[in-house]
């Protein structure tokens, strides 16, 4: 059993019919060493995230999205987003061109009609053959790797339908699209988050219906940090964890669980599903613009709250890897750390004025 | 510069009250179907970007469709009885929803849920006073959820108290609701059951809803502001769902459910955006004769 499959075998307490993505070996194997090897380097070096300009991404992807005799209106929506759009698609760049999506709703439309069993839809091997032969052809000049850097395929999802009518008859579901992630290493080390991700939905004929790409230059700062251990950075993630559930847990982790195939109890009723360490990027709509680039630790961690109505709650996030992490406004587990609260611009709206 | 905004907002508000006055005159009941014809030829035409007609710059385009559109969240629970989820991420994802939808939609209510079983399960009396999901067009919430094999149910702040599906008939009184976006675990999940669950909610007319097949993941308000600008751009409402809360966080696992006389109408209903909402047909009760769902797994 892959470590992707061990640790959403969380599905065991209490969504169990869940059917979550495959991950690919080598990011299975990264998630695992995670657990016992933290980041796995004594030095982590801390990164600076850069960017370039919408309209050069525009001008970069037009001949992909838009070839031939195409034609299309380019459109500044905010300033936060241009726009490139033409019939039936468009082309959505953001920030400093370094975040953008391009949908095709005419492919999308023919995507139900394709429908096919879930044995029948393209493998991941498949998957990664057609996103890379895309991105050479069609992203190069954008998604460019420096010294050192890999892409390396990270997962595949699919989108299902499915129906019933009113007689009582259940459609089987049907896989409409396949989707693949690609993420980036720096030596040998991933990078975690939403940050340097490139994901390409293709139908089942192999047409592509979509692609969105987070992925910037990473600039060294000069300066650099010694990450914790494992077991350390483990608690740390039971204690931002526990503090955002509202119940801190002491309790030793006992990493034998994971290796038997289910999540490993952080105590408190939270259950560890994923842990990945690597440089932490959350992404450009989601971060701090100005905070640099640093070691640190993705988890997903669920709490259930039983009885007759059952609820779970997912919890996402990342610890920071090094001692002293930078500091970084809109990373709320280093305010945590710190015996902060993470800042709260937003409250409680109210009640209803009449009921 | 001024005169051009005051401008512009001048036409934004005659746009609402034309669009609202339609929708109420407009309604028609023909063996159990609500037809809104005229009200998408309205809702179609105001589409159009505000900025063509004030010759705005081309950058300030703002889009206009009518939606009524309220919130109502919950963080934290009387006693404890359910659990934060911390990092402020409730309050931040609606507040994010409700202010981003509210610049091109009416933002109708911003409510928590203290006491609103009743908002969610029982027919509209009062209006955006009351925060009910059938005084608006567009009902959002964020709380925790779980379903059975017979209903789908959300936490109210109320120690043990839930809304739940089987109580639930929406879109038959009051505004008429047309789709209810859940930010919630496990509601929707899309098995032999779902029927079951939402048949209900469906038989009073809402055209589609919108949640977590599975677990959706707390740790990124983002994706309430991409929610509410796919949807102001016109892609399909639960395309702007499953796509904004997937991205998010690969792990979220987002669904859509909708209804149509049969499968082939169900799956064109399924596209249906801002700019055909109103033009939608409503089916109630025997009227519908299929379930549709999609979902990233």
């Amino acid at each position: 059993m892959n470590s992707k499959t061990m640790f959403f075998a969380a599905g065991l307490l209490g969504s169990a019919a869940a059917v979550h993505a495959a991950g690919f070996q080598r990011a299975d194997e990264r998630a695992l060493a995670s657990l016992t090897q933290g980041f796995g380097s004594t030095q982590a070096q801390v990164l600076q995230r850069m960017g370039g300009t919408r309209d050069e991404a525009v001008a970069a992807l037009r001949p992909a999205v838009c070839p031939g005799h195409c034609t299309a209106a380019q459109r500044e929506m905010d300033a936060q987003r241009s726009r490139l759009q033409g019939n039936g698609w468009h082309l959505d760049v953001f920030g400093d061109g370094t975040l953008a999506e391009f949908a095709d709703d005419r492919q999308h439309e023919r995507a139900h009609a394709q429908g096919v069993d879930a044995a029948q839809a393209m493998s991941q091997q498949a998957l990664e053959t057609a996103g890379r032969a895309y991105i050479a052809r069609s992203l190069a000049s954008v998604i460019t790797l420096g010294p050192g850097e890999a892409l390396v395929a990270e997962a595949t999802y699919s989108r299902v339908d499915g129906g019933s009518d009113a007689a009582g008859h259940v459609d089987a579901p049907k896989t409409t699209a396949n989707r693949i992630v690609f993420t980036r290493e720096l030596d040998g080390v991933p990078v975690v988050g939403n940050g340097s991700k490139v994901i390409l939905t293709f139908l089942n004929d192999g047409s592509l219906e979509s692609f969105r790409y987070d992925w910037p230059r990473y600039v060294a700062t000069g300066r650099t940090q010694a990450p914790l251990a494992a077991s350390t950075l483990l608690q740390r993630v039971q204690r931002v964890v526990g503090a955002r559930v509202g119940a801190v847990s002491a309790q030793s982790i006992d990493l034998a669980s994971a290796a038997s195939g289910s999540p490993l109890d952080l105590g408190a009723g939270i259950a560890l599903q994923r842990f990945e360490c690597g440089y932490y990027d959350a992404g450009l709509l989601s971060r701090d613009a100005s905070a640099p680039v640093q070691a640190g630790c993705a988890y997903h961690a669920l709490h259930t709250i039983g009885g007759e109505l059952p609820t779970t709650a997912g919890y996402s996030g990342a610890v920071p890897a090094a001692q002293k992490p930078m500091p970084d406004a809109r990373w709320p587990e280093v305010a945590l750390l710190g015996n902060a609260n993470p800042a709260n611009t937003n409250g409680d709206p109210g009640s209803a004025t009449r009921d | 510069m001024h005169e051009t905004f005051a401008t512009a907002n001048a036409v934004r508000e005659t746009a609402r009250s034309v669009v609202d006055a339609s929708r109420q005159s407009l309604r028609m009941t023909e063996e159990g179907m609500n037809v809104r014809k005229d009200v998408a030829a309205v809702a179609i035409a105001l589409a159009l970007p505000l900025s063509v007609m004030t010759l705005e710059p081309a950058q300030a385009q703002v889009y206009q469709h009518g939606v009524q559109v309220g919130t109502r969240c919950q963080q934290d629970y009387q006693n404890g009885w359910q659990v934060d989820v911390g990092n402020n991420d409730v309050w931040n994802r609606c507040w994010n929803f409700q202010n981003t939808i509210a610049g091109t939609e009416t933002r109708a209510f911003y409510y928590n849920l203290h006491g609103a079983e009743a908002a969610l399960e029982q027919a509209d009396g009062c209006g955006w006073a009351c925060g009910y999901a059938d005084s608006v067009d567009f009902f959002y919430m964020n709380t925790h959820g779980g379903s059975n094999t017979s209903a789908s149910y959300w936490a109210m702040w109320d120690q043990g108290a839930n809304a739940a599906t089987s109580r639930m008939r929406l879109g038959a009184s009051g505004r008429e609701n047309m789709v209810l976006a859940t930010f919630a675990c496990s509601t929707h999940g899309t098995d032999a059951y779902t029927w079951n669950r939402w048949y209900r909610v469906f038989a009073g007319g809402m055209v589609e809803t919108v949640g977590g097949r599975s677990t959706l993941y707390a740790g990124n308000d983002q994706s309430a502001t991409e929610l509410a600008n796919r949807m102001d751009n016109g892609e399909a409402i639960g395309q702007s769902w499953l796509e904004s809360t997937w991205y998010a966080d690969n792990s979220n696992s987002p669904a859509v459910i909708n209804t149509g006389r049969n499968s082939t109408d169900c799956w064109n209903r399924q596209g249906v955006n801002f700019n055909t909402l109103f033009s939608t047909p409503v089916l109630r009760d025997g009227a519908i004769g299929y379930m549709c769902w999609s979902s990233w797994n």
